[in-house]
Order: structure tokens, then C-alpha cells, then sequence
């Protein structure tokens, strides 16, 4: 939902040619990313301990032996976190993708279209759009039940209207420019025109929009697994181990709920940074005034 | 904005003004209606003493619930202005909810309790035990080898606001709780044939067959008489009426909070505490928080485990601690592969260590169960502990080996749970579950989970090989833990498949006989054949916790789980 | 487009998108196995009764009949009663809970409009200087924090270390207000309860906080924009050039940005109520949030579809108002 915003803020932007400067948000993002994705790859190797075996050791407080501490079940909490951050990814990814992969050419043909069935769609579209994204979520995801795949569907459906909308309205535009009016008057095949002339045009954008909203779809999917529609224990999901803290924060352990918290904030700053980065980089025709 | 184009701009404008007018219309509307479900009698509140002012405002309660559409303004005294002395208050928190006031539709324990407390039945349990003994009736008798039996009321009960009960009254209110056929009804319409006055204080039941627990029965609130204001022929959710109980409702907002005081007609001892507020918390971390901060005097029902074991640390508290007779079992699925192989049954019974999941998952506020039968409860036996043991992963791995499976040919389990419906800790009993299992070393467990209306769909449909359930009694007889789960006419809620025509045959039996000597043998031997047949696996029973302030006196507990607020005072 | 007609189009697509999304959820509930008979009678019922219930609910019709029945109703203004639990009116379930999400709403949305002005001018103020990239990254760092991670770090530091704020719930019980409008700061002021009035707001902070410092994320760099884009017209050149001071300079063009700004936050209403979900859950806050969540739980048909319809047309309606504050002060938008 956020992304909105951000859009609007871009075009803003790319209208009123305001920009920052800045090239350190690529590099902080990276800098955030990297090591994230390389512990969470390499989880096998350098996890401790097996994230789902429990132990005698409960709500251990962290310590050399134990870097997170233990939950209640006497889990290892720095395994799970590496762990999770597995789930996480693939829930959140396979997700946009299968949002843009949707969502973009719906919006291409809509745009491009136009018509009867373009009005429907972007008012169908609209009114997902309009509606609390995590809400929307709640209720698909409690329909399908809880696992990996059923979140990245359910949380699919919620960005779709993102990409649709952001592919749709330069669609228009671009469709109206004199550029693309030539080449329709020159009989090329409509095909050729959206991959040649719309979808070039586009891949800025969408690359930014792309980055932007994984880092929103990390926050949903937390919210998500935190509401209990991701995974069923032991399998090791941030927002979910979260969740399973909680009980625990009146009675004081602290570390139950501060580090699974953590990095889903780094997650998703990470991604944010990049595509706020990507977003300068990108967009040439910005100027600071 | 081509879509405004064919439509002629007044018409849009009266339909943009009749959409907003109806939405404050509509506001305003739930506004009002929300308020009036508040059966609120000011005039009550402010009564310190009990005297005659009470007859006079009772008929202030009666009127009120039928005008629910009255705004209440006159709710500008509060709690806090009309206060009475420290000593006839108790303020208790709960989790729970109040489902339905009306004893003919209200199927759930909190409920139960409540009702306990504003009416009573012609039989009740002595308080701390599970004997039962004379109420509104004050004898009666069986005949007919236990199928027509015969109470004798007390000839001084009377309704709240001094209405005489009679035999009419309790004839009216069974048959009315058989006519509407609500949640609980089946209590009744399984047992009783016909229900009559003999005479102004004689009742006679006629049932279908002789019923050796029947007084049990008799001690459910659907057999309470109630107050003549209830609909005879619908359910009547939020009426506050009652019955002739030692206290009556004062107050009630739903989700929110019920006042009781003192009924000035209830023909016993009268309770101590003039006035008892129940609070409704929406969970677990408020309802600590309050009992922390002093907003109320008594937390009961539900506190987590974690939250009991560092409430025990606090000095101005006291943590009160029964057992309970609520027990968690898994249910295992007879027709599906590869449980319906009774080896494997057995080698699971084996391999789960009831002390474990006690201490990591419940910190120590359940205790193993080893039957379906609590523990405390006669003809109870630790069957499962003599046939199994505790954790034998020896025993399970030879059992499991002679069912044909071994390190490279792995049992495969799926292990479901729900996670509200039981509490937050469902998650953790089923990882300790699959952690224990696996560590046979021949089996492989996937958790699943669905939420309550699902699960309950899946489970009648006999779609789950191993389910996590719960059983609160719906009253207090062996024949309650063990006919709905193992006679094949009773079990199909359980999606087990479990038909054994000899245990049919047992229970059968044992619900005739009325000697209870004679009884616990054939449950005994029922027991015996679970163990062995293992459709069900029984876990851990719940101990019943309460937490209160120091100077609070009086709180008795027993396996009804009913907590009786009458039998209350202050210390000091 | 005239003023009125552009309202009148607004008005009327306001009831395709209310239209949409009921027919998504109502479908979308008859699809989860189990409906609210099953969650209500209980394990033991027999077959037979929940068929009878459910025939006396009318579920035992087909769907799209029930669906057209429904939005009869609907139509009617009437959303039906709960399923479950005392099998209240839907529409006073909603009410009862309402006026707890409205509160919180608005006290986050203050919170974040502050935190969002502060920064957004300080950022816009020393445009391309550090503090304006710190005021960024604040931006980014507040849009990532994790509601409920957020919250319960709060719950742990303010309530159960330092003892200072309640961490859960709404109200002291024994200083709830006479209920008036249902939101207890109003009532607690209206009825002269200044106990009340304390203990509501002491309950207020952290939630409010919450939800409004992940909310004021998005709004610093809206602040930020639009300023610096005021601050390139010409008429603050002409005054920069005067020599105003930076603080005059920042008051005027605030000044002119000010209603523009705040009907853009406007529009992002649905990310608060989303935010308000998560924030309910974790403060247990008696709101729309977590009555909804719920009642999903349960198949709640009625309730679960009630909420739905008038969480989309309390969005809808709220768009409704700021597209026309915004017509008004801007005519481009409405060609």
C-alpha cells in the first residue's frame, strides 16, 4: 500500500524533476542484503543447532552458547532465525513474482486496450486497491489454510492491483505519444508494439516498483505468519516465532520477541533502501534543483 | 469520468444525499441500539443496603430487557461513585465469554458457571466435592429399577423477585428447554420420556430407559428451573431474569461486565458478598495486567502457565490450585492408513511422555493423564501407564518393527491441531508431540493446522489421522469420558471410526445399573480394552488455577469447575 | 467537470466497490470447510441437529440464493445477525467496537501527521544537506518497523521494566465513561470524568504511538515533497529573496501546502486501518481489528461480510470526502 504512495511520489518526481542525491541507499541496501541472503543460504552450514528440536534448555537468556537464547520449548533461537529467513524469502518472492507476472500484463492489455473491459478491470482493480491490503490477506489466506504457497497466493492476489495500476497508467500515455502513434500508422503487429515500445519503457519503473514492493510484502507476510497463516510449527518463520513470544513479553524475556522483530526490519529496509536507490538510478530524467 | 455522462446530475445528487444520510442514520441507529442492550437499573446500583427498595427496582430489571431500545442516559452513576464497603464487593476477571443467558441454549462451561450462580437446580454438588445432594428438592425417590424418579421440593424457594417456584415451574422449564431444542437440549430429550407435577411440590420424571447417573443430570442447568419472564417458546439470549439461585443478575453489558447481588428470596444461607462483578478481558495478558494492578480481586479462567508461575512469586497474591476434569487427548483415525493399524496406535501411545509435555509446554499446571476417566474420579485406572509405561521408545520401536516399519521404511504421521480454539500453547503441544515421536527414530511427523469450524468440519468427515481435542464434562459421571468417545453410536463427532461391539455392550450396561460398585467394573474393564484398541490417546488433565488477592476467603474448587461466588467473603 | 457533477461520479463509484468487494468475501467465506453452526453446537451435536440449524439459518440453500437474499438485506440497511454468540445484529456488534479502531485511528493519524510535519521540514529546510538524507532514511527505517514487533519492544520498555504505561486493553474498566459517542477521550470530556479522561489516554499512548510513527514513515517524505516543491515557486523565491528568515519562510509555505498535504495523507486511510489490525492484535485493543480477525475464525457468515462492507464504505467514504476537499482547492483533478 505503501508503494502507492511511493508511486506517487515518483512521478512526482520524474513531473516536477525533483530527485536526492545518492548512490549510499544502493550501497546501504546491498550492504544490508548481502550478508542476509548469505546467512539464510547458508543456514545448513552455520546454524548451531537444529531449529526445530527442542530441548531441557528453556527460555534460556542469550549467551555464548545460545547467541538468540531459547523459547519455551527450548529451541534455538539463532538457528530459527537463520532458518526462517528461508521461508520468508520464498513466500515473499514467489509472491511478486507471481503478482507482476499478473499484474503487468493485465495492465498492459488494459491500458493498451482500453474499452468496456479496461474500465471493468480497473475498477475491480481499484476497489482491491482501496481496500486495507492485510485485511484482504487475513481473508484469503484463512480460506486456503495455513502453508508457504497459500501466503504467496494470498498475498499475490493484494499487490496485484499495484502492478496493474502502475503498468496501466503510462501504458495510456505511452499510447497516445506521437512515438507509439507512428508506429501503429506504420501497421506494425500489436504484439510488436508492446514489446518494443510499451514494455522498454516501462522496465524502470517496474524494476523500482518491483524492488519497492518486496519490501512491502516482507511487512504483509510478517504480518501474516504473525496472525498464524504461514507455517505450522516447528518450521521457523520470523513473524510466526514473534507471535509465539508474545505470551512472554508481561513475564519479562525480552529476547524472545526483540530478535525475530529485528530482521524482519532489516529485510525489508534492505529492500526498501535498494529500490529507493534503484529508483534515483533509474530515472535519468531526474535533476536536483 | 465518462461514466456520469447519461445520468441526469439531480438525480445523483439525491442519490449521494440519501447514502450519506443513511449512513449517520445508520450510525446512529447501531449507536442507540448498541446502548440499550445494556439491562442497566441505576436505581440498583445504588442501593447500598438490601432492604425493600430492592422489590421495588426488581421490577425496574424486568421492564427494562423488554424496552431494549431505550438509550440508557441514566447510566451516569457508575461503579465507582456507589461503591460499597470494601467488604461486600468482589470484582472477578475472566477470559471467557457469556454466551447465552439462557439455560436452554447456553452449551458452554463459563456460561454454565454463571448460571450456577443466578439459579439452581432441584439437586446440586456439595462444594469441594462431587457429591451430590439436595437443592430446591429436598428428597426423592426412584422407582421402577431407576426409570421414574420423583423429587420433593422445598416448599419455601421462591424467584428473585419473591415469585413462589413450584413444580409448575420446574415442569414449564424442562419442557420449555425440550420444546426449543437448543445446544444443550439433548441432556434432557435423551433421557427424560415425560416430566410432571404431581402436586404443587412433587415432580415426576419418566424416562426412556433407566439412567443410573440421572441425578447428574439433574444438576446441568438445563434442567434449572427459571423465572416465568423467559419466552416459553424462543430462546431468550439476554434475559436476566433468572431463577432462584443465591444471587440475580443486576447488570449486564455483553463482552463487558455482569453485576450480581445478593437474591434477598434465596431460601439457603445467604452469600456473604453483597455484590460480585464479573469483568470480561479479551485475553490472558489483560486479565494478568488487571490482577497485577489490583482492578479486580480474583482472576480466574484463563491464565497462561507462564503467567501462573511468576504470579506465584507475587506476595500480595494467592494462586489457588485443583485438579480439574478437563483433559486433552489426540484422537486417532481407525479407517485411514496407517493408523488404523492398531500396532501403530500402541507404538504411538508408547512413545509419548506425558511428564515431558506436562513441564515444557503446560510449566507444570496439568498433570499426566493416563485414561480417559480423571484422575480423582472413581473406577479410574492409569491403564495406558501399566500397559506402556512413560516415553517407552523401546516399546514403540518393537512395535513399530513388528508393524513393519524401520529406519529406512519410516511411519509417516500427520499430526493436526487448532490454534485458538485451545490457547496459545496448541503450537507447542504439537511440536512436543512430533519431537517426541520422532525420536523412535522410525517416525516422521507433519504438523497441520486448521482453524476451529474447519478442523470440526475435517473431523466429523473422518479426514484427520491424528487430531489434538479437549473434553469438558457435561456432567461429572465416568459414563461422560467414555460413551462419546468409544461407543459407536455416541463416537461419530470423533472421525476415530472406533466400533468395538464389545465395549458398546460394556457401556451399555453400566449405564443401567445403579449400584456404583457394579458400575466401575464395567469401567474398568473398558479402560482396559482403550488401552489396548488405543482410538484415543489420553495427555494431560487441566488443574483448575486461580489467583486472588490475599484477604479473599472462601474459594472452594472441585472437578465440577464451577466456581461458586456465594461461598466468598473477606478475610479480617 | 462541475463541482457537483464530479462529486455525484465519485458518489456513485463509491457502490461498485463496496458492490465487489462483498461479493469477493461473501464467496469467499462459503469456500472455508466448516460454517458457524459447526463452531457453535459444539463436538458432541448429533447430524441431525446441525442439519436442522442450519436449515433454520438458511444455509442449507445454494449460495448465489442466500448471496441475493444477503444483498437484499444489504440494500435494506440491514446486515443481518451474528451467527454465533448471542447471534446479536451485526450492525451493533459493529458499533460496539467501532467508536475503539475510530480512536485509535485518529490519535495515530495526529501522532503521524506531527512526526510527519517535524521532519518533512526540517528534511525540506536544508534540502540535500545530511539532515535531509537522515530524515529520509527516518522515513524508510519508520515505513519498515514492524507493527507488532514495534509495539511489544514499547509494551516491554514502558510497561514492564519502567512501569510508567498499561500495555494492553483500553480503559481502566472501573473508569469506563457513560457511553455518549464511545470514544472515551470524547465522553471521558463531555461528562467532565477527568479520572476517566487520564486513564483513557494513559491507555492510548503506546498504541497510538505505534501505529503512528510506522504511519509517519510515508508521511515525512510526502512533507518533504511537497514543501520543496512550494519552496521552488516563484512567490517563495520573491519572499527568499527578501530575506525572510528560514522560520517565516517555513510558516508560509506551510501554509500553502498545509490542506493539500493533509488530503494526501487522507487518501492513505486504508494503510492505517491496516496498521490498526496488527496494532489491535498486539495492544489488545477491543476494536474492528481483532472482533474481525475473530470472527473469521469462526466462519461468522454475517459478521465477518458486515465488517467487510463497512470497513470498504468507511474507506470509500473517507475517499469520497478527501477527493472532494481536494477538487475543490485543485480543479485539475477533476477533468
Amino acid at each position: 500500500m505503501v508503494i502507492g504512495m511511493r508511486i506517487i511520489d515518483y512521478l512526482l518526481r520524474l513531473r516536477t524533476g525533483l530527485g536526492y542525491p545518492g548512490k549510499g541507499f544502493i550501497i546501504a541496501g546491498l550492504g544490508i542484503l548481502i550478508p542476509l541472503l548469505l546467512m539464510t543460504l547458508l543456514a545448513p552450514l552455520i546454524s548451531p543447532y537444529d531449529p526445530t528440536k527442542g530441548s531441557r534448555d528453556i527460555l534460556q537468556p542469550p549467551s555464548p552458547a545460545h547467541f538468540f537464547g531459547t523459547n519455551n520449548l527450548g529451541q534455538d533461537l539463532f538457528s530459527r532465525i537463520l532458518w526462517g529467513g528461508r521461508v520468508v524469502l520464498t513466500v515473499v518472492l514467489v509472491s511478486t513474482i507471481l503478482s507482476a507476472a499478473i499484474g503487468v500484463p493485465l495492465g498492459l492489455l488494459s491500458g493498451y486496450l482500453g474499452g468496456k473491459i479496461d474500465r471493468a478491470l480497473a475498477m475491480i482493480m481499484d476497489s482491491i486497491y482501496a481496500f486495507p491490503g492485510l485485511i484482504l490477506a487475513i481473508a484469503l489466506a484463512s480460506v486456503l489454510g495455513p502453508s508457504i504457497i497459500n501466503a504467496a497466493a494470498a498475498i499475490a492476489v493484494v499487490y496485484i492491483p499495484t502492478y496493474f495500476r502502475m503498468t496501466r497508467g503510462p501504458t495510456l500515455q505511452l499510447k497516445a505519444s506521437q512515438y507509439v502513434e507512428a508506429a501503429i500508422a506504420t501497421g506494425a503487429p500489436t504484439k510488436r508494439i508492446i514489446f518494443r515500445h510499451i514494455l522498454p519503457n516501462l522496465a524502470p519503473t517496474l524494476t523500482v516498483v518491483f524492488t519497492l514492493n518486496t519490501a512491502d510484502s516482507i511487512l504483509t507476510e510478517a504480518g501474516l505468519s504473525f496472525l498464524g497463516f504461514v507455517v505450522t510449527p516447528p518450521t521457523p518463520d520470523w513473524g510466526f516465532d514473534l507471535k509465539a513470544g508474545q505470551p512472554f513479553l508481561p513475564a519479562g524475556y525480552w529476547w524472545l520477541i526483540t530478535f525475530p522483530g529485528i530482521f524482519i526490519i532489516l529485510l525489508s529496509l534492505g529492500f526498501g533502501l535498494l529500490g529507493e536507490g534503484l529508483n534515483e538510478l533509474l530515472s535519468p530524467k531526474e535533476k536536483t534543483i | 469520468m465518462k461514466i456520469g455522462k447519461g445520468l441526469s446530475t439531480s438525480y445523483i445528487v439525491l442519490g449521494i444525499v440519501l447514502i450519506i444520510i443513511a449512513a449517520v442514520a445508520g450510525y446512529y441507529a447501531g449507536l442507540s441500539a448498541g446502548k440499550g442492550v445494556q439491562v442497566t437499573t441505576t436505581t440498583v446500583l445504588q442501593t447500598v443496603t438490601q432492604t425493600k427498595t430492592i422489590t421495588e427496582t426488581l421490577g425496574a430489571t424486568t421492564t427494562t430487557q423488554t424496552t431494549t431500545t431505550t438509550p440508557t442516559q441514566t447510566t451516569t452513576s457508575t461503579p465507582t461513585t456507589t461503591t460499597p464497603a470494601k467488604e461486600t464487593k468482589i470484582v472477578i476477571g475472566v477470559t471467557d465469554k457469556v454466551t447465552d443467558l439462557d439455560p436452554a441454549n447456553a452449551y458452554d462451561f463459563y456460561t454454565w458457571e454463571v448460571l450456577s450462580n443466578i439459579m439452581e437446580g432441584l439437586v446440586k454438588y456439595k462444594p469441594g466435592t462431587t457429591q451430590i445432594v439436595p437443592a430446591i428438592a429436598e428428597r426423592w425417590e426412584v422407582k421402577d429399577n431407576g426409570k421414574v424418579w420423583i423429587f420433593y421440593l422445598r416448599k419455601d424457594v421462591k424467584f428473585a423477585d419473591g415469585t413462589p417456584l413450584t413444580a409448575k415451574d420446574v415442569v414449564r422449564s424442562i419442557e420449555r428447554v425440550m420444546r426449543i431444542n437448543g445446544d444443550p437440549a439433548w441432556l434432557v430429550t435423551s433421557f427424560v420420556d415425560k416430566v410432571e407435577a404431581l402436586d404443587d411440590y412433587t415432580v415426576k420424571f419418566t424416562l426412556k430407559k433407566p439412567v443410573s447417573y440421572f441425578l447428574a443430570l439433574v444438576a446441568t442447568p438445563p434442567y434449572f428451573p427459571v423465572h416465568p419472564a423467559y419466552n416459553p417458546d424462543q430462546v431468550d439470549s439476554d434475559q436476566t431474569a433468572g431463577g432462584a439461585g443465591p444471587y440475580k443478575i443486576v447488570k449486564w453489558v455483553r463482552d463487558q461486565e455482569l453485576v450480581l447481588e445478593v437474591n434477598p428470596y434465596y431460601y439457603g444461607e445467604k452469600p456473604k458478598i453483597q455484590k460480585v462483578i464479573i469483568r470480561f478481558y479479551k485475553d490472558a495478558t489483560t486479565l494478568r495486567l488487571a490482577i497485577e494492578n489490583g482492578e479486580i480481586d480474583i482472576a480466574w479462567r484463563t491464565l497462561r502457565p507462564i503467567d501462573i508461575e511468576s504470579l506465584k512469586n507475587n506476595p500480595n497474591l494467592q494462586v489457588i490450585e485443583v485438579p480439574g476434569a478437563f483433559i486433552r487427548y489426540m484422537i486417532l483415525n481407525c479407517q485411514m492408513e496407517p493408523t488404523n493399524n492398531k500396532l501403530v496406535r500402541q507404538a504411538i501411545a508408547a512413545a509419548i511422555d506425558r511428564n515431558d509435555i506436562a513441564q515444557r509446554v503446560f510449566m507444570g499446571t496439568v498433570e499426566p493423564l493416563y485414561s480417559l476417566v480423571p484422575i480423582g474420579m472413581w473406577s479410574h485406572i492409569d491403564v495406558f501407564k501399566e500397559k506402556y509405561g512413560d516415553g517407552n521408545i523401546e516399546l514403540a520401536k518393537q512395535l513399530l518393527a513388528k508393524a513393519g516399519y524401520n529406519e529406512n521404511n519410516k511411519l509417516k504421521l500427520e499430526l493436526w491441531y487448532t490454534p485458538t480454539h485451545y490457547g496459545d500453547t496448541e503450537a507447542d503441544l504439537a511440536q512436543v508431540l512430533k519431537e517426541q515421536l520422532e525420536a523412535t527414530g522410525v517416525i516422521e511427523v507433519t504438523i497441520k493446522s486448521a482453524e476451529w469450524t474447519t478442523y470440526l468440519d475435517y473431523t466429523r468427515k473422518g479426514m484427520l489421522m491424528i487430531s489434538l481435542y479437549g473434553w469438558y464434562p457435561d456432567y461429572i459421571d465416568p459414563d461422560d469420558y467414555l460413551t462419546p468417545f468409544l461407543h459407536s453410536e455416541a463416537n461419530s463427532w470423533t472421525g476415530s471410526g472406533y466400533s468395538n461391539p464389545e465395549v458398546d455392550k460394556l457401556l451399555d450396561e453400566a449405564a443401567v445399573k445403579t449400584d456404583q460398585n457394579e458400575r466401575a467394573k464395567y469401567y474398568e474393564q473398558v479402560q482396559k480394552i482403550l488401552a489396548e484398541d488405543v482410538p484415543i490417546i489420553p495427555l494431560i488433565q487441566g488443574k483448575l488455577f486461580m489467583v486472588a488477592k490475599k484477604d479473599v476467603g472462601g474459594i472452594i474448587l472441585d472437578p465440577t469447575m464451577l466456581f461458586r461466588y456465594y461461598l466468598l467473603y473477606w478475610k479480617s | 467537470m462541475g463541482l457537483g457533477r464530479f462529486i455525484a461520479v465519485r458518489a456513485l463509484l463509491m457502490i461498485p466497490t463496496v458492490l465487489i468487494l462483498l461479493t469477493f468475501v461473501f464467496f469467499v467465506m462459503r469456500i472455508i470447510p466448516g460454517d458457524p453452526i459447526l463452531a457453535m453446537v459444539g463436538m458432541k451435536a448429533p447430524p441431525q441437529r446441525i442439519e436442522e440449524l442450519r436449515h433454520m439459518a438458511g444455509l442449507d440453500k445454494p449460495p448465489y440464493i442466500q448471496y441475493i437474499e444477503y444483498l437484499w438485506n444489504v440494500l435494506h440497511g440491514d446486515l443481518g445477525r451474528s451467527m454465533i454468540w448471542g447471534r446479536r445484529p451485526v450492525i451493533n456488534e459493529i458499533m460496539d467496537r467501532f467508536p475503539a479502531t475510530l480512536e485509535l485511528t485518529i490519535s495515530a493519524f495526529t501522532v503521524s501527521v506531527l512526526i510527519g510535519l517535524l521532519t518533512g521540514s526540517m528534511a525540506a529546510l536544508r534540502k540535500g544537506s545530511k539532515t535531509d538524507t537522515a530524515m529520509r532514511l527516518y522515513g524508510l527505517i519508520a515505513w519498515t518497523l514492524f507493527i507488532p514487533w514495534f509495539g511489544m519492544m514499547l509494551q516491554i520498555v514502558f510497561g514492564v521494566w519502567l512501569h510508567w504505561l498499561p500495555i494492553a486493553g483500553r480503559i481502566d474498566p472501573d473508569l469506563a465513561p457513560p457511553r455518549i459517542t464511545g470514544l472515551y477521550v470524547l465522553d471521558s470530556i463531555l461528562t467532565g470524568r477527568w479520572d476517566s479522561l487520564v486513564s483513557a489516554i494513559r491507555y492510548l499512548i503506546l498504541p497510538s504511538i505505534t501505529l503512528g510513527v510506522v504511519l509517519s514513515g510515508a508521511y515525512t517524505r510526502l512533507v518533504r515533497n511537497n514543501l520543496v516543491e512550494v519552496f521552488g515557486q516563484d512567490y517563495m523565491t520573491t519572499y527568499r529573496a527578501m530575506g525572510l528568515p528560514p522560520k517565516s519562510l517555513l510558516r508560509k509555505a506551510l501554509r500553502n501546502a498545509f490542506i493539500p498535504l493533509i488530503t494526501m495523507m487522507g487518501l492513505q486511510f486504508a494503510i492505517l486501518l491496516a496498521g490498526a489490525v496488527l496494532t489491535e492484535t498486539t495492544f489488545s485493543w477491543p476494536g474492528m481489528g481483532t472482533f474481525l480477525l475473530e470472527r473469521i475464525i469462526y466462519v461468522d457468515y454475517t459478521t465477518v461480510q458486515g465488517t467487510i462492507v463497512f470497513f470498504a464504505l468507511f474507506v470509500a467514504l473517507i475517499n469520497f470526502i478527501v477527493d472532494i476537499i481536494y477538487a475543490i482547492i485543485d480543479p485539475r483533478v477533476r477533468y
